[in-house]
């Protein structure tokens, strides 16, 4: 399973603000859309990612006033990135050794969306999920999952 | 694979406030040991009530 596969599922949905976005404003469409990061774009260039941590380190630093401050001040400027090809246990590992909970993921340069811890896990369920399906329907003992599988 | 196989090697680090915590605080060590979420505890001993305090709810 490559990242290309959990971005077909996803949607291309995708929330950006520019570095000189007010910081309360991204946190506004953060909570309001219930996500956790925003890709911070300048023209058609990634340079930053906004996620709920850095949010988190301007509340502590700022005690808990976020006025007057830009995204570009707090962003993370240098995100780890994957491409459509990466392969999925290659995004686990880039995200435990970095601690990253999004990956931006880029193609050519262009911003193609973003991978979340979550939909990693989610991806992983569902694979198990599939697995667990055609074994049934191997074993031909579960008639109701045989049918489920060959539709 | 079960929780506490998870837990074992994850070790019992927790952190945890109370409900009469200032928000400021608990963002501060959140800020501070880089993680999303605190477990909210009301007395020690038993669990009386125990809520997760999330990134959601900031």
């Amino acid at each position: 399973m490559k990242v290309h596969d959990i971005l077909r599922v996803k949607g291309s949905t995708l929330f950006t603000v520019t570095p000189e976005t007010a910081l309360q404003s991204a946190v506004l469409v953060m909570s309001d859309h219930d996500i956790g990061s925003l890709i911070v774009m300048e023209g058609d260039k990634l340079v930053g990612i906004l996620t709920f941590r850095e949010v988190i380190q301007a509340l502590a630093k700022s005690h808990g006033k976020l006025d007057g401050l830009q995204v570009r001040s707090v962003m993370n400027e240098k995100p780890l990135t994957c491409n459509m090809e990466t392969e999925i246990d290659e995004v686990r590992r880039m995200m435990l050794v970095d601690h990253a909970r999004y990956l931006p993921v880029v193609d050519q340069k262009m911003l193609m969306g973003v991978i979340s811890f979550y939909d990693v896990a989610k991806s992983v369920v569902e694979a198990q999920d599939f697995e667990n399906t055609m074994l049934k329907a191997y074993i031909r003992d579960w008639p109701e999952d045989t049918q489920k599988a060959a539709n | 694979m079960k929780v506490h196989d998870i837990l074992r090697v994850k070790g019992s680090t927790l952190f945890t406030v109370t409900p009469e915590t200032a928000l400021q605080s608990a963002v501060l060590v959140m800020s501070d040991h880089d993680i999303g979420s605190l477990i909210v505890m009301e007395s020690w001993g038993y669990i009386e009530s125990i809520n997760i305090y999330s990134q959601e709810s900031i």
